[in-house]
């Protein structure tokens, strides 16, 4: 360079202008990581209220425990009855127990009529189960009264007197009989739930 | 958020602000790798006289212009017109140490100049010197009020000023970034402003001698401004209406006697290199050839630089030069 720069700026002026930069740049500085840290305190906020509202729920979810294992065991126990049916339909089970029928019987006896006796069988075809009741009555009006009693049950079908005589039990005159009657196994599932099952003693 | 603007980023344009006689000048530049100058911004603006504050209609329109450029907050070098310096050349014994010499320099421009040393600031440099035990030294002095004007105004403009410089020197600067030759022979560059013309001679790329003709030139130019330089120093004119060329007679004849006074008669520079607005006016270089018998070219410093628009006067040398001084530290800067 032919010439050397001569600087005709003084040192104070220099610092001066330095030390306006330095400010703004300071200022700036000050400015951004004031904006960073609202972004961080107000992200923090956010995350804090979505946390609790994530806890109402959890303390809502627990409250409400209990109507749930109601409608938990509601919904096993309408499995438990759709399990059924479906084996039921698939001919796996009988639709009414052996045991319901006798205890439909027995529950539905006069009180001077007793039995001496019983057969249940099941056939395939027609699936149905046959009961035949051996018994005594201490009037032939006893019996009648039990004969309409059977033959008013929706579950039993073909209810017939076959035989009916004269007896003596302990000294005393009774009415010896036989009673045929059909219990129909096939039962229809209207919808799940609502199975349509012949019950004893249930009109 | 103006003031924060290119605050935290890596400067790549340099730019200058020219506080000329006839306006107040900015520009923005950029070097390309192939060396070209790409002007960013450029714009002009009403002379701004620095021996008072700028006024407040001034600063807002130069604020606004700097603000609309993007270049707030921005680093920038500051040139004044050439007319508001005292300059002179002095020998001291070369034995001083560097700060032997600064504080003589100092203690001679102020008994020379005849200013009190707390309202000037005094810098030199070093001339060639052909005197054997001596050295010579460029001393130039300018009223601290002018700087501090100077410094405000540009500050208040969203700009940082990072160096203040005599134009004419700037625009040596420019001339010789653009332009070869200045290292071989003897050489003459004259830097004409409104009100003052700066010669400056070089031999083999030193400088050698500095001289300031104070006149009103810009009359003296083919434009229609009325002289306003009632300077006793000022070289008389006559007559500065007409169109010849003797017209720049007075600054011919002054620059041969100070080329004759600097140089021996028969060692004289051969070609001369102009810079400022009159330099592209064809009757000055011929006069100069006439007068001076030296070849006069116009360094055209319009054309230094390339950009969307043309600039219209030669009068850009001395911001272009300053900006390129910046050139250097901003290819460091994007080196790094």
């Amino acid at each position: 360079m032919i010439l050397p720069v001569m600087d005709f700026l003084p040192s104070e002026s220099r610092r001066a202008v330095n030390a306006v930069r330095a400010k703004r740049r300071i200022a700036l500085l000050g400015i951004l990581l004031l904006v960073f840290s609202v972004g961080v305190s107000a992200h923090s906020w956010n995350s804090a209220r979505n946390a609790d509202s994530e806890r109402a729920v959890g303390a809502m979810l627990v409250a409400n425990a209990p109507g749930v294992d109601e409608i938990l065991d509601g919904l096993a126990k309408e499995q438990s009855t759709l399990s059924r049916a479906l084996r039921v339909t698939d001919g796996l089970m009988p639709a009414i127990s052996a045991s319901s029928v006798v205890a439909t019987i027995t529950n539905m006896l006069p009180e001077h009529v007793t039995l001496t006796g019983m057969r249940l069988e099941t056939t395939d075809t027609p699936k149905q189960m046959i009961v035949v009741l051996n018994g005594m009555a201490a009037t032939n009006k006893d019996l009648v009264e039990f004969e309409q009693k059977l033959a008013g049950t929706n579950a039993f079908r073909g209810v017939t007197v076959s035989e009916n005589k004269v007896g003596e039990f302990m000294g005393k005159r009774v009415e010896d009989f036989t009673v045929s009657l059909q219990v129909p196994l096939c039962v229809q599932v209207c919808k799940p739930g609502t199975m349509r099952v012949a019950k004893a003693g249930v009109n | 958020m103006r003031h924060f603007q290119n605050i935290l980023t890596k400067q790549t344009t340099a730019i200058a602000v020219d506080f000329a006689a006839d306006a107040l000048r900015c520009i923005a530049i950029e070097q390309a790798v192939d060396g070209t100058w790409t002007r960013r911004v450029a714009f002009e603006l009403p002379p701004a006289p620095l021996d008072r504050s700028m006024d407040d209609s001034a600063l807002r329109e130069f604020s606004a212009k700097v603000s609309e450029a993007g270049l707030n907050g921005c680093k920038c070098r500051v040139t004044i017109a050439s007319h508001l310096f005292r300059m002179d050349m002095a020998q001291l014994p070369s034995s001083m140490s560097e700060n032997e010499l600064a504080a003589s320099a100092r203690f001679e421009a102020t008994d020379r100049f005849g200013m009190n040393a707390a309202d000037v600031m005094i810098q030199h440099a070093p001339l060639f010197c052909k005197t054997a035990g001596r050295c010579a030294l460029l001393l130039m002095a300018v009223p601290l009020l002018i700087i501090r004007n100077a410094t405000q105004a540009v500050m208040a403009a969203g700009l940082s000023p990072c160096s203040i410089e005599n134009a004419a020197c700037a625009a040596l600067h420019g001339a010789e970034l653009r332009h070869d030759g200045f290292n071989t022979g003897l050489i003459a560059f004259m830097h004409i402003e409104p009100q003052q013309a700066v010669l400056l001679l070089m031999k083999d790329g030193q400088l050698q001698s500095v001289r300031a003709m104070q006149g009103d030139w810009a009359v003296a130019a083919p434009s229609t401004e009325v002289a306003t330089n009632t300077n006793d120093n000022s070289l008389a004119l006559e007559p500065v209406v007409s169109e010849g060329a003797w017209r720049w007679s007075s600054l011919a004849e002054e620059t041969l006697r100070c080329m004759r006074q600097a140089c021996v008669e028969s060692n004289l520079p051969t070609r001369m290199l102009v810079t400022g607005a009159p330099s592209s006016d064809h009757e000055l270089l011929e006069t100069f050839k006439g007068v001076c018998g030296l070849e006069s070219v116009s360094l055209n410093s319009a054309g230094w630089s390339t950009g969307a628009e043309k600039l219209t006067s030669d009068t850009w040398a001395a911001a272009l030069g300053a900006a390129s001084l910046d050139f250097k530290n901003i290819s460091s800067a994007r080196a790094a």
